[in-house]
């Protein structure tokens, strides 16, 4: 079972990921990761965050983030990551195509490719209205 | 991040020291926009002091790679270690720019 999920909301600005990054941290910290587990946990984070920031709201509307997480063990965090945007499920883009060269690398579209490969079970669903992030942290070490 | 850039022969050692977020690959592409105009179009980023680095980081690299490029030079890497190089090698990147062990190897490839 899940301990009991801890939540905060903020507003869906980049000015907003720092303390979206400290709150994950937080959470890391009370699972027992390992310091050197912190930089891909928020890379995972940056990349999800600046996502929703991108994209679920229309220029110049305001709107939220919500981040939650639950300790699921030693080295275990469950994260969730809504907001009330546009109906948008990142996980449906295709994936990149690693195998061209320099000329025809697409500059972007790596993002949420890093998180499928640094988080664990991730999936996307549509609550109530919102987009709905859903994956594991796992320690490496 | 702290970006130092030092010219060793034919190449600009640009040494990149902390974090590469959403604010500095701005000023990391604004720096190699300068030296590739400047006429440095080989570009040694020494990626050993750098801990972090994010999607937005990595294609700060492909475009000033394709610019240098097109202007008949090329972006190498050197030092690649930690979160950094296994990003590089997750996104295969790796295999897209010249990569060596130090920067002085990389100088020398270009020499």
């Amino acid at each position: 079972m899940f301990n009991q999920l801890k939540q905060i909301q903020l507003p869906a600005e980049i000015s907003s990921l720092r303390t979206i990054t400290e709150f994950v941290h937080s959470g890391a910290q009370l699972a027992n990761f390992p310091e050197s587990d912190l930089d891909r946990l928020d890379l995972v984070m940056e990349e999800v965050v600046v996502n929703v920031i991108n994209y679920a709201y229309p220029d110049g509307q305001p709107g939220n983030i919500e981040v939650s997480y639950a300790i699921e063990g030693l080295g275990k965090l469950f994260v969730q990551v809504s907001d009330a945007g546009r109906e948008f499920d990142p996980l449906a883009k295709d994936p990149p195509d690693l195998r061209l060269g320099l000329a025809e690398r697409p500059i972007g579209g790596l993002g949420i490719f890093l998180v499928k490969r640094i988080a664990r079970s991730i999936s996307y669903s549509r609550v109530d209205n919102r987009n709905v992030l859903s994956f594991h942290l796992e320690a490496e070490s | 991040m702290t970006i130092e850039s030092n010219k060793v022969g034919k190449a600009v050692v640009v040494k990149l020291i902390g974090r590469m977020d959403a604010d500095s690959n701005k000023e990391f592409d604004a720096a190699c926009e300068r030296l590739v105009q400047e006429g440095s179009v080989f570009l040694v980023i020494d990626l050993a002091n750098l801990n972090y680095i994010n999607s937005a980081g990595l294609g700060s690299f492909l475009r000033n790679a394709k610019r240098a490029q097109e202007k008949g030079g090329a972006l190498l890497l050197s030092g690649l270690k930690g979160l950094v190089k296994e990003v590089f090698e997750m996104t295969r990147l790796i295999t897209v720019f010249p990569v060596f062990d130090s920067t002085d190897a990389a100088c020398q490839s270009i020499a």
